[in-house]
Formats: C-alpha cells, structure tokens, sequence
C-alpha cells in the first residue's frame, strides 16, 4: 500500500532510448521484424537472472521496439549488466515497493501500441513474442499471456510446480481459453494493449496480484483477455521452502484480496463468476476438509488407508499432465516430479486457508515480498 | 497461481464438464450462427475442442479406473474396512463411496454454481469498488498537500505542473498536484472540475468536486453537464436532470447539452421523454449519427420497431457501425409479419389431461402495432371428453413505451362425447370469447396499473367443456411505490360464471408488497381472498372462501446470448372454508412458472413454458380441492422475412 504522496518519478535513462513507433516494421539493417511493442521488466537485485532474460528477448524472433528494465533501487549489479546489454534503463528515486510500482513507473513512458511485462528471472521460447502478438489483433483484445514451464526443475519444489503448471496450462487455463475467461493474465509474462493498460492506471498497488487485479478489471471494462499456449515461457520458480513459502504467501494473499475487491463485479462476468467461486470454495472449504477430514476419518474409523485419500486423484491428475508433458518429450520427468506435487498442493492449501483467515478475520497481508 | 487444491474439490469436476460441454457449446454457437444467416461464422478451434475432450475423457476413464481399483481392493481386503465393520452387506461399501464421493462432489458443485447465479440476480456490479481507495488517497492528498505546497511553491506552480501530468496521463500525479492546487485556493476552477474527472471511480467524490465547481462558475454549462452527468453514474436521476435544466438555460442549442439530456432519461428509464428529446434534436441536426444510433435504441426499447430501423437507417448512412447494423437487422426482424406454432399440454390431480396445436400470424400495422389471427384445437380427456376449436383475431398497440393496449375477439366450438338427457336444451355450442387489456407502466418509476376484461370458456376439463362454463371477468391491478424499492401491490376481480343450468359469481382480493432486489428480479409477500357466491355443480371447485398467503420470486435471467429464463415461484399457506363445512386448516400451497426464450435469428425464437400448482386452490379454473396440476408449452415463432 502506498503510504505516502507518490514519488516524483525521474527517469534516469542510461542508454539513448529507440524513437517511439506505432507501427510494425523492419529495423534498418536487421532481419528481424520489430514490433511496436515495449518490454517492461521490474528488477530488484538480480543480477543472477536479467541477462538471461534480456537475451532471450533480443534473440526474439519478433523484436520489441524497446527493452526497458526499471532498475528498482537494486543493491547489486542488475542496473550495470542490463546497460551493458544495450537496453534502457530507469530507475525510480525510491524503492516502489512492489513489482506493481516498478512496472507503473516505466509504463509513463511507453509510447508503443502494445506493452509486455515479463519477470527479471524469465526466459522465452524465441518465439514467444511472435506468437503472442496476434492475439491481440483481435476486437477488444487487452491482454494475452502465454504458457509458463519452470526453466529449472530439480527440487521438490521445482518439481510440485512443475507438475502444476504442467496441470493448470494444459487443462484448466485451455479450457477457460475457449470460454475466453483465462483466470489470470500471468505477470511473469503478459502483452498488453497499451490504452487498455493506461486507461485502468496500469498495475494497481491495491492487492498482492497485480496480474489477478488487472485481468479482472480488464473482463469488469468488457474487455477480452487471451491464452495462447504457443507462446512458451520459462520463469525460475521458487527451488527452496523459503523463497515458495514467501510465494505462496503473496499469491494466496492476493486471491482473496482480489475475490474481496472484484467479487460483486465479477458476479456479473459470465463463466469468470463460476470459475472464480469454484477456486474460492476449493480454496477455502475444500482445503479445510481435506486437511483435516481425510486424517479425523482415518483415526475414526481406525483405517490409515484413508490417507490415500490425499493422492487418491493421481491417475487422474496424469492425465492432463501426461498430455502436456509427451509432446515436449518429458514424460519420465513428469512422472518423476509427480509425487512433489502432492506435497505442494498440501502445502498450498495450508497457505491458502490461512491467508483467507487473516483477510477475512485479521489485519490481512499487504507488505510486498519478493520470492521470484 | 492456482488457488485451492489443483485437481482436488470441485474445481477439477468443474473444469471436466466444462471441457466434456465444449463440443456441444461449439457446435451451438455454429447452428445458431447459421439459424441466424449471420455472415460471420464463429471462429471454432476444433483442434483445441477435441483435445480438451479427449483429456476430460481420459480422466474420467481414470477416475472410473480408480474406483474399479478400489472396489477390488475392498472387496479382496474387506477386513481393511477397519470400523467400518463389514457385515452381511459389506460388498456394497466400495459403491456407497464411489457414488457418496460422486453425489458429494456434484452436488457440491451445483450448490455453488447456483449460489453464484443467484447471488447475481441481487448483487449489482460495484459502482464504488475504488470508493475506500479513492477516499483514502483522497484524505492523504489533503492531508500532504499543505506539506507539498509549503515546500514546492505556489498553487499555480502546482496547477502547471498538474496539468503537465494530466496531459502525460499521469493521474495520481495530477491528482495529487489539483488537490495541492484547491488547499492553496479552494476555488480554483481549473483544478476543481479535473479533479471531478480525475475521481470518476468515485462518485461521492466526483460530486463533491463537479458540486464545487458548479458553485465556483455556475454560468459554465459544461460544469453542469458534468455535474449532472456524475449523478446519472450514480443513478441519481432526478438531481442529474435538474443540472440538465440548468445547463439548457445557459445553452440550450448545445448538442451536448440536448444528447445529454435524452441519454440521462433513457438510463433513467424514461424512455417516451428521451425519444421526444432526440426526434426534436435529429430533426434539426439529421447528419448527426451518435444521436439517431440513441434513437433507434430508444424506440426499440419502446418496442416502435419500424421506427427504430429508420433511426438506424439514417445514422447507417452517415457513419456505418457492424454493431448498428446488427441492431437493424434485429428491429427488422421484430416488425417483420411472424407465425407461430403452439403446442401445450396438461394434466391434473383429477386425471383430466389436455393437449392443444394451436398458432397464430401477426403483422405491424403503422409503426406501433401489429394485428394477427389465431386458431387451435384442443382435446380434453377425463371422466369427460370435449375438444375445443377456437379462432381469434388479435390486436396489439404500444402508442407509447409506458403504455400498450392488447385486445382478442374470437369464438371457441366446441363438441362433447356425451349428450345431455335432462335439463333445458344446450345453447349453441359455438361460444364468443374475447379480451381487453391496457397496462400502464411509471416512466422511470415502478408505479404499474394494469386493467383487464375477459370473456373465456373454461376448457381445464371436459366436464367445465360439457357443462359450457363461461366466465366474464374484469380485473384490476395496481403497483404503488412506497419507499426506495418497495411497492405496495394490490388487485381485485370480479367474475360471472354462466353454466348451462347455473349462474355463479366470484370476487377476489389481492393485497401485500414486492421489493425489486434488482431490475430482473422481485420478492413479493401477499395475502389473496377469493369468495364464491354459492357452491357449483358445473365442474368447477367454487369454495365459500379461500385464502392464501404467499411469498413469492420472479427472476429473469439472460445469457449473454439474449436466452432468457424467466421463473416465477411461490410458496405459502392456505386454507379453504367450502360451504356448509368449517373453514379447513391452513395447508401448504406451491406454484412454479417457468419460461425460457432462445432467440434464433431476429425475430424469430423458440419458447418453453412450464406451469405447476400444488395447492388448494390453485388457479382460476380449479376442478376440485387439493389439485395439482401441470401443464406444458412449446412455441416456434418465425419471422417472415
């Protein structure tokens, strides 16, 4: 939350910034279409990962027509590797406290028709960009995000996300995708109309989700948001408890804040006001009774099997995941990160529940924490 | 983010129909695209659809793998049942949790998906979702401000560097810096009446700055367009008209100003005054589309079709829009000569059952109403059987959107299986039927009156049939606004029933109250009395008294494909006092309608009705106490164009 007068922003542009342009061209000299996009990425202390990510997107085979990293007061060397890889860099006078801040502050500058938000620790498919873009051609289109695959799967952690994300984007996210309510518009990678985005003041502050809020606010205004799962991107996802534990905290968090903001707008959206009350009921009810009633039945009526219950859905679950995972070859590591998912999805429950504790009876969660 | 628990719960079964109903939803859309000749096929990704079907499928097939594995393991193991204690019927365990399991889950599924379309029917989309937010950047802005202008200089250094941001598009900087600019000079029009911009989320707000600014310079017009403009938003209707007034002394051949003024009736449901206002203002300005677009939708929500269609026509001409042209094609379809096929049916508690085919073709007749003819036949099987043969001509006219007239003329024949042996000789058989009805509906309010007169035969059974059992009725009903959504309700009738060898009289009194919860939705509470003259022998049930206390729900709701369900229920008690016998006790009653519309193509729709009493007495027409009565209606109806 922003607690005092927003900060006179002052861009402190290192490197000559392109001419703004609206219109797709060819860039003098070079192959490589160049869109009239502009790539946002909030940095704070990541040296580790920005080069990778502003390389994969200069080696696009649609180009952006600007790469603006938004140097957030990092006290490593993230604004330094990113000038000496040729792409602009700001910096605001103060931390913004949030990636929602960050990406705000570089927003005021971007003059191009379409605008991306990508995370400081992800990576494209080369041809992400290419086949994202399209989608927005479309009447009414303001967003539209991709597939996300964890770039490095070796932890437990890495692994239950995996299996995850392998679940939701094979599954879920297609089929809201064809009643065209994809849930979120994910914030580690998202292309924007740049009018849709500044006509609802960018990322907003207001919850943990800033991707959830917008997406909502988005279908609230009338406006279409698309998936296209060709567009592929790899983020780096949480590989200790520490970092995922921060992560889920800020994602549950920021689920019932935004059912909590959007729920009587969204109430009149069509299939995003089911999808939502399901989540809501799987989130809050659901979990409760799965992590207490599978264990109170098992000592009741005296049958440890009963905890089977907790991985009763497995060869179901291998369904969409095996659908996901064969064609891009990695079946066997599917299958193998398969149990950690079950205890991510444990794990998960426990956060979400408390989350929707201390929003609905507490002081509720607004302090913005990085955890990739 | 996946919230919950992926796979787990609901979300998974919900999303597995989803994808189980995306082959049926596709090819939907498709038959409807062609139904409605629509040259813009919907874009379907069988591909996507198929592969989506095929993992629902597969997990499906596993789910039923798993209980299979289940099953087997019990039934090898049944001592692993532990307290369960397995006894004589312990086999069937497996299959009590894997349909416990599917029950559960299903039914858990439904309860929340109906919750959800409920809670829609009476919760209205947030207007004020940024209210808290705006206030409290609001109160920080005015709290920082003396700080900022203290350190950072003048208001008009301010008002400069406000306006700077506000053409970068930088609204919290804008706001921040206005807010800056009215502690220094609290009149500061400029910085007032962008503020009242810069706060739209929030009208409270917004008002309190247009209000400010009005006062500042009330010789400005925009000021009070903008004012009243800020009202409308905040469905403060009658304030956002007077600012109108106010604005159309000052200026009153401003486009903006008239347009303004229709747009702000038309969203306060005014719609007679909001078609006067644009037709006075598209006659002196007729290039001038936005305005005809705003006229062709007023008078097609006054039902003035062909009117509509040339308000479109015009403003087609001058700047074409798909979106208009869709609209044109669809009031089009309203006014074009349309037929209709009717078959019903029903049946009852005293087992007389009744089929009719029926239908009926009308056309617009000038721009306001429409004329047709009608006919069906009906058979009736009971403990009599009659049929009934009717035809009819109908008139229809709406000479205004608060005001439609309806009226029949047509005669019903009808035939009996059974000759009578006593009594005085059978009038002819052929009997007048008739209608007249008027319904005036408060422009912008919720005050109704509705007036009717009917002749009809009462064709429930074949004993009313046999016994040619006429009714001539009058009948009024009022709505009376009290306070904010609620209105009282009331209503009388009077009937005559004229029988081959009895005359009987009923009168009947309706009165309680209904709260709109929103504008497709209603909760009434009403107490009914209905008293009969004397008993009857002509077939149908005519108690001493009957009394019934009922609450009751109408309810419609839309797709965004323009289907509309339309329920309307009660449930309540009551009780009957037949003459000669001691008032009985009170008694449960229910009533269940329901009508779902699916448009096809414009003008053209396919309509089902079902209509269910559980009651003492129920409707009009009862044969006997504590009758239950069912009947359904299928309707095509096609325009002709």
């Amino acid at each position: 939350m922003t607690t005092s007068l927003p900060p006179k922003r002052t861009r402190v542009a290192a490197a000559p910034r392109t001419p703004p342009g609206n219109q797709a061209t060819h860039a003098a000299g070079e192959s490589k279409r160049v869109a009239p996009l502009t790539v946002i990425v909030p940095a704070y202390n990541e040296a580790e990962s920005i080069a990778d990510t502003i390389r994969s997107l200069q080696a696009q085979t649609v180009r952006p027509e600007e790469i603006v990293v938004v140097d957030d007061c990092s006290s490593d060397d993230t604004a330094e590797i990113a000038r000496a890889m040729g792409v602009t860099v700001i910096r605001p006078p103060v931390n913004t406290g949030s990636k929602a801040g960050a990406q705000d502050f570089a927003l005021t500058g971007v003059k191009t028709r379409f605008t991306m938000a990508i995370d400081a620790d992800t990576t494209l498919a080369p041809n992400a960009i290419e086949k994202l873009l399209p989608a927005l051609d479309a009447p009414g289109v303001a967003a539209a995000c991709g597939f996300v695959i964890p770039r490095s799967v070796k932890t437990l952690w890495e692994r239950g996300r995996y299996i995850e994300y392998l679940f939701a984007f094979t599954f879920y996210k297609q089929v809201q995708e064809y009643y065209e309510k994809p849930l979120i518009s994910s914030g580690c990678f998202s292309v924007y109309r740049t009018d849709a985005l500044v006509a609802h003041n960018g990322w907003e502050t207001r919850t943990l989700a800033e991707d959830m809020d917008l997406t909502w606010s988005f279908y609230e205004a009338g406006e279409k948001v698309r998936f296209v799962p060709d567009a592929v991107c790899y983020p780096i996802e949480p590989h200790t408890y520490r970092f995922m534990s921060v992560q889920l905290k800020r994602w549950s968090h920021g689920f019932v804040q935004n059912v909590r903001l959007h729920w009587r707008s969204v109430l009149h959206v069509p299939y995003l006001r089911s999808a939502v009350a399901v989540s809501l009921w799987d989130a809050s009810l659901a979990a409760f009774l799965y992590l207490l009633l599978l264990p109170v039945l098992a000592i009741y009526f005296r049958m440890p099997w009963m905890l089977l219950g907790y991985v009763i859905d497995a060869p179901a679950m291998l369904v969409p995941v095996m659908a996901g995972a064969i064609p891009r070859g990695e079946g066997f590591k599917a299958l193998m990160s398969l149990p950690a998912f079950f205890v991510l999805r444990t794990v998960n429950a426990v956060f979400f529940l408390r989350a929707l504790f201390s929003e609905v009876f507490g002081r509720g969660f607004h302090k913005y924490e990085k955890g990739h | 983010m996946t919230a919950g628990i992926p796979g787990a719960g609901i979300g998974g079964m919900f999303y597995m129909l989803s994808a189980v109903g995306m082959p049926i939803h596709a090819a939907f859309r498709v038959a409807r695209a062609k139904l409605s000749g629509s040259r813009e096929q919907p874009r379907i990704d069988w591909g996507a659809i198929l592969r989506q079907f095929a993992i629902a499928a597969g997990i499906l097939a596993a789910l039923w793998l798993t209980g299979w594995a289940i099953a087997r393991g019990i039934n090898a193991y049944p001592e692993s049942l532990g307290a369960l204690k397995p006894g004589p019927a312990g086999h069937r365990v497996p299959n009590l949790l894997r349909t416990g399991a599917l029950v559960l889950s299903v039914g858990t599924l439904t309860f929340v998906l109906l919750a959800v379309q409920l809670a829609r029917l009476f919760i209205r989309p947030s207007k004020h979702s940024a209210t808290r937010r705006g206030a409290a950047l609001l109160v920080l802005i005015l709290v920082s401000a003396p700080h900022v202008l203290a350190q950072n200089g003048s208001a008009a250094a301010h008002l400069r560097s406000a306006e700077a941001a506000y053409d970068a598009g930088e609204r919290d900087i804008a706001r921040a810096e206005y807010s800056a600019v009215l502690v220094a000079d609290p009149t500061n029009s400029r910085a007032l009446y962008r503020m009242g911009e810069l706060t739209r989320d929030d009208p409270a707000t917004s008002i309190a700055m247009f209000r400010r600014y009005v006062a500042a310079v009330p010789a400005d017009p925009w000021g009070h367009i903008a004012l009243g403009d800020e009202f409308a938003r905040d469905n403060r209707y009658d304030e956002a008209l007077k600012e109108y007034d106010a604005a159309s002394v000052l200026a009153p051949t401003e486009r903006d100003v008239v347009v303004g003024k229709a747009r702000v009736l038309a969203a306060a449901r005014r719609t007679d005054d909001a078609i006067a206002v644009l037709e006075s203002w598209t006659r002196a300005h007729p290039n001038d589309a936005d305005a005809l677009r705003d006229l062709g939708d007023q008078r097609r929500r006054a039902g003035q079709f062909l009117e509509a269609a040339q308000a479109y026509r015009s403003a087609q001409s001058q700047a074409p829009l798909p979106r208009i042209e869709s609209r044109l094609e669809s009031v089009l379809g309203d006014a074009a000569p349309a037929i209709e096929i009717i078959a019903n049916g029903s049946t009852d508690s005293d087992d007389n059952r009744t089929y009719r085919i029926g239908g009926n073709a009308d056309m617009s007749i000038g721009n306001r109403a429409r004329a047709g003819i009608g006919g069906g036949w009906k058979s009736l099987t009971g403990i009599f059987s009659a049929t009934v043969a009717d035809v009819f001509l109908e008139l229809y006219a709406r000479p205004k959107s608060a005001f439609r007239v309806e009226a029949t003329a047509g005669a019903a024949f009808t035939s009996t299986d059974e000759v009578l042996v006593c009594g005085p000789p059978p009038p002819s058989p052929t009997i007048g039927i008739g209608s007249a009805r008027a319904v005036w509906k408060q422009p912008g309010g919720s005050a109704m009156v509705d007036l009717r007169a009917t002749r009809s035969l009462l064709d429930a059974s074949g004993e009313l049939v046999r016994n040619r059992v006429v009714r001539n009725e009058v009948a009024a009903r009022v709505d009376i606004p009290l306070i904010s959504r609620i209105r009282f309700r009331g209503g009388a009738k009077a009937a005559a029933y004229d029988a081959l060898n009895e005359s009987n009289t009923r009168t009947s009194l309706l009165t309680g109250l209904a709260v709109s919860a929103t504008d497709a939705a209603e909760i009434s509470a009403v107490f009914q009395e209905i008293r009969f003259d004397h008993s009857t022998t002509s077939g149908f049930f005519a108690p001493r008294l009957a009394q019934l206390a009922e609450l009751g729900t109408y309810m419609e709701i839309e797709s965004s494909g323009g289907s509309v369900l339309a329920l309307d229920g009660g449930a309540g008690a009551q009780r009957v006092a037949e003459f000669g016998v001691a008032t009985a006790d009170w008694k449960p009653a229910f009533r269940l309608f329901a009508q779902l519309t699916v448009p096809l193509r414009p003008g053209s729709q396919l309509r089902a009705e079902l209509d269910s009493y559980d009651s003492s007495f129920g409707n009009e027409a009862v044969s006997s106490a504590n009758w239950r009565y069912i009947s359904g209606l299928l309707s095509l109806r096609f325009a002709l164009r």
